[in-house]
């Protein structure tokens, strides 16, 4: 018999799991399976926190909050995180998607993982549309710092771009 | 440079919808749930587990196997029962340090208490180990003297040989262990000011 966690974590899942998947993503660089693995290991981690959400914000910040203290434990936990060239950008991330849409997607990932880790994590949040204040909230910075900080990071995703 | 950042959100945005979650099997997702169970008690509490029953052991041979009777024996096997208590204290004290690192706060918040965990671990490792280790020592000798009375010398020799072998096993596994703390603390604080600091340009 499903409780009301099991029903509650359902439905964070379904609602949330693309746009974990996209952090995911922009986090590895493009590699889907890794990213997907990255993104079950985020559930796992809602699923044990999901006791202590206080309901202080949104579930949405919440969950951009486990999502990007989970990628950066990795980093911890690999001690060298590895970029992966577009070359290793193999498996699809829709089977049913357009190529161009791929392509466009794939050359984006692949710009934004020569991004400090931290700093992928950041434009990611930007690119889905989270305000300069919720990304401060996510991650405990001031509101101006990370008005800076998005600017530099535009910035060098430009160039890294244009130079491609 | 806001001109072009925008072509790039509406490269994202039309690029987007088709990366979507396929794996929407929660099969996989629960079954790794119910290990996490077992795995966090393995984590958190093994060691504290191996601990308490060399204590248990420890006592257990000294009340039972082999009762000393000279007072500086005595003082030994409490010297080095009192190392293993407190070892097992200093393991506490990191189990509630480490639960303290809640995976949901903000990524400074986090990131702070990952630091002061491995600092925590690092003291253990260069101060608190080392006294629970001589403290193990002083006793483990002090009981010889009594153990000659009734074992062969060969034998105590060979106790206190396979001992000073593990003393110096024990010595390299502290350096490992302070060398590893001292990466997790770089690797952390590079995080840190990852997050903090302005990116390369």
């Amino acid at each position: 018999m499903k409780t009301k966690k099991t029903d509650l974590f359902d439905s964070l899942h379904k609602e949330y799991a693309t746009m974990v998947l996209h952090m995911c993503l922009g986090f590895m660089s493009g590699d889907r399976e890794k990213a997907n693995d990255l993104v079950q290991e985020v559930f796992i981690k809602i699923w044990t926190s999901l006791n202590s959400f206080k309901g202080l914000s949104s579930y949405k910040t919440w969950i951009y909050r486990i999502t990007v203290n989970t990628c950066l434990q990795l980093i911890r936990k690999e001690k060298n995180l590895v970029t992966f060239p577009i070359n290793e950008y193999s498996n699809p991330v829709a089977e049913d998607s357009l190529k161009d849409k791929e392509d466009d997607a794939a050359q984006l990932y692949h710009a934004i993982g020569q991004l400090k880790e931290a700093d992928r994590l950041i434009i990611m949040m930007v690119l889905e549309g989270q305000s300069n204040e919720d990304i401060a909230e996510v991650l405990g910075i001031e509101h101006t710092t990370i008005r800076v900080k998005i600017h530099r990071i535009k910035k060098r995703l430009n160039k890294i771009l244009s130079n491609e | 440079m806001n001109n072009s950042f925008t072509s790039i959100e509406d490269k994202w945005k039309k690029s987007k919808k088709s990366i979507q979650y396929s794996d929407m099997n929660m099969t996989s997702i629960y079954e790794k749930i119910g290990r996490i169970n077992s795995d966090n008690i393995k984590f958190y509490y093994g060691t504290l587990m191996i601990l308490t029953l060399t204590l248990v052991v420890i006592t257990g041979f000294f009340k039972f196997v082999a009762p000393v009777k000279d007072v500086a024996s005595i003082i030994g096997a409490g010297l080095m029962i009192l190392g293993l208590c407190f070892r097992i204290l200093t393991e506490l004290k990191s189990i509630s340090k480490i639960k303290k690192v809640q995976i949901h706060e903000n990524t400074m918040q986090t990131i702070e208490k990952v630091i002061r965990f491995h600092e925590h671990r690092k003291i253990i490792h260069t101060i608190i180990m080392p006294i629970i280790l001589l403290l193990y020592t002083i006793g483990f000798y002090m009981i010889t003297p009594e153990f000659l009375k009734y074992l062969a010398v060969e034998l105590v020799i060979l106790f206190d040989a396979i001992y000073l072998i593990m003393i110096i096993v024990l010595y390299i596994q502290f350096r490992k262990g302070i060398k590893k703390e001292m990466q997790n603390i770089e690797l952390t604080f590079n995080l840190k000011h990852s997050v903090l600091n302005n990116v390369n340009t």
